[in-house]
């Protein structure tokens, strides 16, 4: 133990006496931090200048760019695209938008802006992008906004018009089907007309034939009432003579005479009358003949008239059932419609988001940080305590070892009696406090000057750097002891940090990685040295917490510094002879 | 007070603490504490060093990088308390030694045994894993200083005192006393980077020390080094090896391992080829003596030539050497007085002399052209 003191004793007298080391010790974290600190402490993108070019400096462009003025952007205005991407290459600007020739809040107007970005400043470019588009975005949304605000009045408008006048839709079906009723009834009723004439019935052929016989039966009425009546005539003047020659009374006889008087007077009137009526009748009936002739015509013509009314009722039946059909489909239609308008309706009152800003933006994809400091250092102080203990360790350790191979007293270190395993643990002790107290400074620095949240579980995060700086040693030990000169052993160092660094979600997303690199990159302890730091320091998880990464962690340095033991095993003695008759022959 | 005692004393005592099973590092230690002169307890225990085990021992140890055979089958011994120089050309694999001698590195064939009091506490055939308490044995101090340049010489110490198990008190005690011994002391506060090369090599050396470890190792600690600060440097080696500890070191600067060096042993073409002191060395492998002299006019050609006319002083070679001549001769008396006479006959006026046995380089020299 005491030896192990002693050996971490003289590492730190060296260390603190080489003044360059004494810079990186001290001085170099805490300029880490004040940098890193003053660069990241903000969440904002300052100076991103964004090259723009418009056809047409629509107001749409106006407000867009107006928004990207707003947001610290500074807006370089470009003649043409070409010279816009042109500016890209030549760093002038960091991003491009080209708006399409007509870009404005008219119909048919193509609203396109295309970004144009350089890529292969991988680590800005996104940023740029995400920083640019969430303005754009903010503009667009709010232009979408008032469209969709205009489209909701409408809506509400339509749909309180449609509600006013379902009323008209039901009044017409119920109209409709009366009207298909009466329609009904009127091609029933027509349907029913009995419009066939049998001419038959009137025989009109016969007509002239029963006029004959008419005055046929007139003149023998006639000559039968002539008849009768010169009989009754005969009769009376017969009676008259005979009253005469009756031996009656003369009041008889008178009364009698009177009859007769009366009777040849009733005769007379009755001859009048019957000739008259003959007369009258035979007029009549000549009357009636014409009527009749004119009837037969009649009869023709409405027996033509029927023919034509049959046919048009046949016509007018056909056209009230296709007016049936009609009005049937239009009351269907209507009812559909009724049907569709109530769904409508309903669709539309099922529509419980009517609020156009969330219409806009149904899923309003804010992004709030898990934790309550939106430093952006806080974000990338897991990466960088990681990085800092990565290169630090790794390379102190490697420079640790490489100084002590190569110093003039390795020969005599070789030859006291020090065990290997206590010279192995005085540089992995020696670098672990120097990284540790490096780290400290670098956690406290940022806790208490740039708010970082770190300071909270800063025991945690410790513990944490502890097993990562021990694994990071341990590699830098295996460099160390593995290569010959600090030329070689630096190279292999930074070709291990960056090997690391390039297998790490830190550049590139590991999203964007094939999967069976993604799955090796998941072993990577630079990764799980971020994310175990990521769960201390943004999210406040404990040690105990940490489960299987912690554990796989530990694993990789307990088999890193065993692999250091058998490394400083099999070298040892070849390193310091080479060194020996290096010594002798310089 | 330190008592006054024959060498038959020292060699009696000596004696009896090796049949009670003491080492020779214990009896060096014991023998310090009694007050004794550093050399004539050195002196008695290289007397008895061939009865004693030695603390270090090397059989037959090979090693390749590759194709390339950097050690081939080195047999030594090195005993507690000595100074123990590894010598030889660049690339013979003396730092490839040093370092299959603390079991950095593995033989290929072979063995290494350390023997620590009277029974070899470790002892493997081929290698020594390098084991924690071995390792505390050894201090070790590489050709380029091995310590913390952004850590100040005490925090060092203190670090590496520390890694060895010291605890307080101890690492006080023996940090104030490394800084003493190395000169250090008002350097203690300023940043190993900002050390002067020297006080950087003594600091490497009392890393290498802090711990109070048995074997000192020093892999060319002289090298890189300005004369002066070698002069130090080897002075504190000496210092150091007072203390009990036994060296072990390698250097290209041979001349002056011989004047402190227990023993030496010569590495060439990756095998041992000589081992022994200074000494016995040269008595080995050279009976020529060395004449050094240096005149006003430089003018060595004409006397040169003559001397080496005169058959009968046995001259085996000579040379210029920057501003002075060297001479190797069979018979230094006679040619000394041939070379004074003729500088004295041509009128030169000398400005130095000196006659000496030929140097641990000559030697070195001498045994690669055989």
């Amino acid at each position: 133990m005491s030896n192990l003191i002693t050996l971490v004793q003289k590492n730190f007298r060296l260390l603190l006496r080489a003044r360059m080391s004494s810079l990186i010790v001290i001085l170099g974290p805490l300029l880490v931090i004040l940098l890193v600190g003053i660069a990241f402490n903000n969440s904002n993108l300052f100076k991103v200048n964004v090259g723009m070019y418009a056809p047409e400096e629509t107001e749409l462009v106006q407000s867009f760019l107006e928004d990207l003025g707003e947001n610290h952007f500074a807006i370089t205005r470009f003649t043409s695209a070409e010279d816009c991407i042109d500016a890209i290459k030549t760093g002038v600007v960091h991003l491009c938008a080209v708006f399409s020739d007509t870009f404005s809040l008219e119909p048919h107007a193509k609203n396109e802006i295309i970004f144009y970005a350089d890529f292969s400043r991988v680590n800005l470019v996104y940023n740029i992008l995400e920083a640019t588009s969430a303005t754009i975005s903010m503009t667009s949304s709010e232009l979408s906004l008032n469209l969709t605000t205009q489209l909701i009045t409408t809506l509400e408008e339509v749909r309180d018009l449609m509600k006013a006048k379902r009323g008209i839709l039901v009044s017409m079906t119920t109209q409709n089907d009366q009207l298909y009723q009466r329609i009904e009834q009127v091609t029933e009723s027509i349907k029913g007309l009995d419009l066939a004439i049998d001419k038959t019935l009137f025989d009109t052929g016969n007509l002239s034939a029963q006029e004959a016989k008419v005055d046929f039966l007139m003149k023998r009425i006639d000559g039968m009432v002539t008849d009768n009546l010169q009989q009754t005539q005969d009769l009376v003047t017969a009676l008259r003579n005979k009253l005469g020659t009756v031996a009656i009374s003369e009041s008889d006889k008178n009364n009698l005479t009177v009859l007769l008087d009366d009777a040849q007077t009733d005769l007379d009137l009755l001859t009048q009358q019957t000739d008259q009526l003959f007369v009258d009748t035979k007029q009549d009936i000549h009357q009636l003949s014409l009527l009749a002739t004119q009837i037969i015509s009649q009869l023709d013509s409405t027996s033509s008239k029927l023919s034509a009314a049959t046919g048009a009722k046949s016509s007018t039946a056909e056209n009230l059932d296709y007016m049936k059909f009609t009005i049937d489909r239009s009351l269907h239609h209507i009812i559909d419609m009724q049907q569709t308008i109530n769904n409508i309706e309903n669709l539309a009152n099922k529509v419980e988001v009517t609020d156009p800003a969330t219409i806009v933006n149904p899923i309003t994809t804010t992004v709030k940080p898990v934790t309550s400091d939106k430093s952006r250092l806080n974000y990338i102080f897991p990466v960088l305590l990681v990085l800092i203990a990565l290169f630090t360790s790794v390379m102190l350790v490697a420079t640790l070892i490489q100084i002590e191979k190569g110093s003039n007293a390795a020969f005599r270190n070789f030859m006291t009696p020090v065990r290997d395993i206590t010279s192995l643990a005085a540089i992995f002790f020696t670098a672990m406090i120097i990284l540790l107290l490096q780290l400290t400074v670098i956690l406290v620095v940022a806790g208490l000057f740039f708010s970082t949240q770190v300071l909270f579980t800063i025991f945690d995060t410790l513990t944490v750097l502890f097993f990562v700086c021990a694994l990071f040693t341990s590699i830098g030990m295996v460099i160390g002891y593995l290569f010959k000169s600090p030329e070689t052993a630096n190279l292999a160092s930074i070709s291990v940090g960056s090997l690391f660094l390039f297998l790490s979600d830190v550049i590139l997303p590991l999203e964007t990685v094939p999967s069976f690199v993604s799955s090796l990159v998941q072993y990577n302890p630079f990764v799980i040295a971020v994310n175990l730091l990521r769960r201390t320091i943004l999210f406040q998880a404990h040690v105990y917490q940490m489960g299987i990464d912690l554990v796989l962690l530990v694993v990789y340095a307990v088999v890193l510094f065993l692999f250091v033991v058998f490394i400083h095993y099999i070298t040892k003695k070849s390193h310091i002879i080479a060194a020996v008759y290096r010594r002798k022959k310089e | 007070m330190v008592a006054v005692v024959s060498l038959k004393d020292i060699k009696q005592f000596t004696k009896q603490a090796l049949e009670k099973g003491a080492t020779l590092q214990d009896i060096r230690v014991a023998l310090q504490e009694k007050g004794w002169p550093q050399k004539v307890i050195e002196h008695v225990l290289n007397t008895f060093r061939s009865g004693a085990k030695p603390l270090l021992q090397l059989k037959n140890v090979s090693k390749h990088f590759g194709k390339e055979v950097v050690l081939n089958c080195v047999t030594l011994d090195i005993y507690a308390g000595e100074i123990f120089a590894v010598i030889g050309v660049s690339g013979c694999g003396k730092t490839t030694l040093l370092n299959t001698l603390v079991g950095f590195v593995e033989p290929d064939e072979g063995g290494v045994t350390l023997n620590i009091d009277a029974e070899p506490t470790y002892e493997v055939e081929k290698f020594i894993p390098n084991p924690n308490a071995i390792k505390s044995l050894f201090g070790f101090s590489t050709q380029s200083p091995s310590f913390y340049e952004n850590l100040t010489v005490e925090e060092n110490l203190e670090y590496f005192a520390s890694l060895y198990g010291l605890k307080g008190e101890e690492i006080q005690k023996n940090k104030n006393s490394l800084l003493k011994l190395l000169g250090l002391e008002g350097s203690k506060d300023k940043f190993g980077s900002d050390l002067s090369r020297g006080m950087q090599k003594r600091l490497d050396i009392g890393c290498a020390l802090i711990h109070n470890p048995k074997i000192l190792i020093l892999d060319e600690p002289t090298a890189d080094l300005d004369p002066f600060l070698r002069g130090e440097m080897w002075a504190l080696v000496q210092e150091i090896n007072k203390t009990g500890t036994t060296i072990v070191l390698t250097s290209h600067f041979l001349s002056e391992l011989e004047s402190f060096c227990d023993r030496l042993a010569v590495l060439y073409n990756h095998a041992i080829v000589a081992i022994g002191t200074p000494l016995e060395l040269k008595k080995y492998y050279t009976n020529n003596y060395e004449i050094h002299f240096q005149i006003v006019s430089h003018q060595y050609e004409p006397l040169l030539a003559k001397l080496k006319q005169q058959k009968e002083l046995g001259i085996t070679k000579m040379h210029i050497e920057r501003h002075k001549a060297v001479l190797y001769t069979l018979y230094p008396q006679q040619t000394l007085q041939a070379l004074i006479m003729l500088i004295n006959k041509s009128k030169q006026q000398l400005l130095d002399i000196d006659v000496n046995r030929p140097s641990i380089q000559e030697i070195f020299e001498t045994m690669l052209k055989r």
